[in-house]
């Protein structure tokens, strides 16, 4: 008995659950996590364009889906996904060819990558925002009678 | 452990190694990563000026050649570069071998049959007002 209370003191080995992953570590298993999250919202859109495809009525309901604030908040957050996705693929040909191979570059180049996919989600998002105001106006002429069904059609 | 088969060690230790199709699988998601960048670029560009269109103004973007050819460009060269992505995924973290193999090939046969009828789909969109 004496034994087993003596193991329990012995120092665990760097499990996952105790061990806190250094930057790299962190970032590499991101963007295996995000590969996953993106292949699988890839494969929804893919199957949900045949559905409109072949059953275009379906397109107004899309539509309206997309409209909704909380999908365009997380169209944003899919956009920065995407943007760090590229980034970290960049990256890992870079790796792939023998370049910046070492801890300081991978921090170096990671927080490049994070810095470069939030300023052009932060850019998607205020294109985004200036069109609808601007555009609005801009577009009035062309697109007046066609926004307008819209709207009274809802 | 005692060696009680008739098998030589040599015989058992052949084989075991690296089967040599490592460096092509790196090779071809290096390839697609950078295919890649373009066509989701111009996939982004079109989901964003077609953001308020009606059905009728996509199908006449779609019917443009250029967006034709990078649509299904699209398709394949993601569809390939997440099948070599999810089989690596599979391979890492399912220890059961069989159970691994059975979801691999589902995993690629379902890719392909995706990109097959997306690809129709496409070109549905894209014929259907006449190019």
């Amino acid at each position: 008995m004496g034994d087993i209370q003596k193991s329990k003191d012995r120092p665990l080995s760097p499990h996952l659950q105790v061990y806190r992953l250094p930057y790299n570590a962190l970032m590499s298993i991101t963007g295996r996590g995000v590969g996953i999250v993106l292949s699988l919202s890839l494969l929804m859109v893919l199957i949900w364009f045949n559905v409109i495809v072949w059953k275009p009525s379906f397109y107004d309901q899309t539509m309206t889906f997309l409209d909704h604030p909380l999908t365009q908040y997380a169209g944003l957050a899919w956009a920065f996904l995407i943007f760090f996705y590229i980034g970290n693929g960049l990256r890992h040909v870079a790796w792939h060819i023998g370049l910046g191979v070492n801890e300081k570059a991978g921090i170096v180049t990671g927080n490049i990558v994070l810095v470069v996919s939030a300023l052009l989600t932060l850019g998607l998002w205020s294109a985004l925002n200036n069109e609808t105001a601007v555009g609005v106006t801009q577009d009035g002429t062309i697109n007046s009678v066609a926004d307008e069904g819209g709207e009274d059609a809802e | 452990m005692q060696n009680k088969s008739i098998q030589s060690p040599l015989s058992k230790a052949k084989g075991l190694g690296s089967a040599h199709h490592g460096s092509m699988h790196s090779l071809k998601h290096d390839i697609t990563t950078l295919a890649n960048i373009p066509l989701v670029l111009w996939v982004l560009y079109s989901a964003f000026m077609l953001r308020d269109a009606d059905y009728a103004e996509v199908t006449a973007w779609m019917s443009h050649p250029v967006s034709i050819v990078v649509a299904i460009l699209f398709v394949i060269t993601t569809l390939k570069h997440f099948a070599l992505e999810l089989q690596v995924v599979f391979e890492d973290y399912i220890s059961c071998l069989c159970f691994r193999m059975i979801k691999i090939v589902g995993m690629k046969l379902f890719f392909i049959a995706l990109g097959v009828t997306t690809i129709v789909s496409i070109l549905k969109l894209a014929l259907s007002t006449g190019v």
